[in-house]
């Protein structure tokens, strides 16, 4: 297993939604490439299609959802291509994932160790007394106290942050090259919070398996991420690694989520937090050129006309803007 | 030490599983347990009744002593025209009535889970379709169908009239079960399932119909009293099991006859469908209010 090796590589995806108000384009040309063991964070506001660009890497689109069009080249092989019976085995086994409710992401009515074992049996050739073993092995290792007490219990005796320990479980049950973790922590209390990204981070260094990590917080991505794509209306906007992002953003929608970051620096001088102007456009009324450019301060004539393509302004440092931000961070 | 204090926390206090609360909840509904209580007799004594009776289905009496004789101790609900005791009739008669009541139901669901699941979950033109065959199925008046069809099918065994009540009981339990499907398919441990691999033919069966388990029973429970009448109606006009295999409904049949010189032989089995379908009906109704979401969620 080379360390370099591209995992995954998503090129130009595109996922349309065909509902009756008009055709929405959740995911408009979407790319970027995940190493093994790498973390990419996928940031933005709600709506900008980061759920359907995981989903679609699943393969998880129902109607009248549709990926019109793109490749996911997952292990060298396109999943868009795989029949539903491929791409089941590979769900669960090479790809996981974590969904942001963990209050409703488990069957109500079986036991967490039930749950568990399906995952195993379903990808495993083990006897169930093996995979028993495997998954109390599982509850230990994401940090479940009285693993075989918890076995037996339903979804509704734990905890939020336990039930979402359990969803880490059963995800890493077969040891996946892939974990797409969808807002996990998001439904979870700060403190819970930090303990589920820690054991992430964590696992994703002991089973070194690469992670696309969803959120809309910035703050989580700079914990966990060696690579940052922001996304904008279904389109990247900005596509680096998390130390340029955050010290050097180029995009003037990532410069304002970071300057829109609350810090305690604003208590103290009493300046009021600054933030970004106007609403994410109604995906059925998208502006004409750049899609950020009635929002953006910098926005000038040829933004309101044209769509500006994503281009690799610094070595690695790729960005969708006709006007990138020229000062650093830190000069705000 | 931290760590384990910040575990501690987060152990929720232990609650109590879903039937557990089920049944502490129908323990309050006094009627859906004495219910219980009176269908446990009534089906125990149908069961083991009749090998502890003295007379036996088709023993008739003497021709001129042991006609139409008045309930007494030698014969509880008294004898009918033939001589036969009534009493051991009607528990023989309870056996077929409740196996036709029970065997019916569970047909009937097992078609109204099969086409309510499929057309719930999939959706699209498999619901189209699968829902219009069920609303024409709904709209059949089926009394007089019902009639026709148990002299058009052959043979007279207690499986053709189970064959043709659940033939026509299936079409609520599927509208009740799409509807649940409906919803479950949108749930998020349905897409969780999807995300561990799962089959669509597995998320349908082991994932997502116990989570409709609720709605099933009760309405099963209601099925089982309502299909008892069906064949007491069948049997009633002649239609249903046949003579001399006794089923409340043709043993009622069989009295009408001799109803102005023995009432008696009508009370019986009349009584006896009234009382079962009756605490069948409660019983639904208890565990309709005990297993209600809202209680719970």
């Amino acid at each position: 297993m080379e360390k370099n090796e591209i995992l995954v590589d998503v090129k130009d995806l595109k996922t349309y939604f065909f509902t009756d108000d008009g055709v929405v384009e959740a995911v408009d040309g979407v790319s970027f490439t995940i190493k093994r063991g790498e973390v990419l964070g996928l940031v933005g506001e709600s709506g900008c299609g980061k759920s359907v660009a995981s989903l679609s890497i699943m393969r998880l689109i129902d109607k009248p959802g549709k990926i019109v069009g793109g490749e996911v080249i997952f292990k060298g092989e396109d999943l868009l291509k795989k029949t539903e019976e491929e791409i089941r085995k590979i769900r669960g086994s090479e790809i996981a994932m974590i969904f942001q409710e963990p209050m409703t992401s488990l069957n109500p009515v079986f036991t967490i160790g039930n749950q568990i074992i399906e995952a195993i049996l379903l990808h495993q050739d083990l006897s169930e007394e093996e995979a028993k073993k495997r998954t109390i092995e599982l509850l230990n290792l994401v940090g479940i106290p009285e693993p075989e007490r918890r076995f037996n219990q339903y979804p509704h005796e734990l905890s939020g942050g336990m039930r979402q320990r359990a969803m880490i479980a059963m995800a890493i049950s077969c040891n996946p090259d892939l974990l797409i973790s969808d807002e996990a922590t998001t439904a979870l209390d700060v403190t819970i919070q930090a303990q589920i990204l820690e054991l992430m981070k964590d696992l994703q260094k002991k089973i070194g398996m690469a992670v696309l990590f969803i959120t809309h917080d910035l703050a989580l991505v700079a914990e966990m991420a060696n690579n940052i794509a922001v996304t904008y209306t279904g389109k990247i906007v900005e596509y680096s690694d998390a130390r340029s992002v955050f010290k050097n953003p180029k995009h003037p929608y990532t410069y304002g989520l970071l300057r829109s970051v609350p810090s305690l620096l604003f208590e103290e001088t009493k300046v009021e937090l600054p933030a970004i102007e106007g609403m994410v456009p109604s995906p059925y009324h998208m502006p004409q050129g750049c899609h950020f450019s009635p929002r953006c301060p910098f926005a000038t004539d040829i933004c309101r006309r044209e769509m500006p393509e994503i281009e690799e302004l610094l070595a690695g440092h790729y960005v969708r803007c006709f006007h990138p931000v020229k000062v650093s961070k830190e000069a705000i | 030490m931290a760590e384990e204090l910040i575990y501690k926390n987060e152990v929720s206090t232990r609650v109590e599983g879903y039937w557990y609360l089920v049944g502490k909840h129908l323990k309050k509904h006094k009627l859906a347990i004495f219910s219980i209580v009176l269908l446990s007799v009534i089906i125990l004594l149908c069961v083991v009744g009749p090998y502890f009776t003295r007379y036996t289905m088709n023993e008739m009496g003497n021709a001129t002593t042991d006609v139409l004789q008045v309930p007494s101790l030698k014969h509880l609900f008294g004898t009918d025209e033939l001589g036969r005791d009534v009493f051991t009739r009607v528990l023989l008669g309870g056996r077929i009535s409740l196996l036709v009541g029970f065997s019916s139901v569970f047909s009937a669901l097992l078609v109204g889970i099969i086409v309510g699941a499929y057309a719930g979950y999939y959706g699209g033109i498999l619901d189209t379709v699968l829902m219009r065959f069920t609303d024409i199925m709904f709209s059949i008046p089926v009394l007089p169908l019902l009639v026709v069809l148990s002299s058009v099918i052959p043979g007279a065994g207690v499986w053709k009239i189970v064959l043709i009540i659940a033939l026509f009981g299936w079409m609520t339990d599927a509208r009740i079960i799409r509807g649940m499907f409906l919803s479950l398919r949108e749930s998020e441990y349905s897409e969780a399932a999807k995300a561990i691999g799962a089959s669509n033919t597995r998320i349908i069966w082991r994932h997502l119909l116990p989570n409709a388990l609720a709605p099933i029973i009760v309405s099963a429970t209601l099925g089982v009293g309502g299909n008892i009448i069906y064949e007491a109606a069948l049997s009633y006009l002649g239609f249903g099991v046949m003579p001399p295999t006794p089923s409340w409904g043709n043993i009622l049949q069989n009295a009408q006859y001799a109803m102005a010189i023995a009432p008696w032989l009508v009370w019986t089995p009349g009584l006896a469908i009234l009382i079962t379908v009756i605490a069948f009906n409660f019983l639904g109704d208890g565990l309709r209010d005990a297993m209600d979401p809202r209680l719970y969620r």
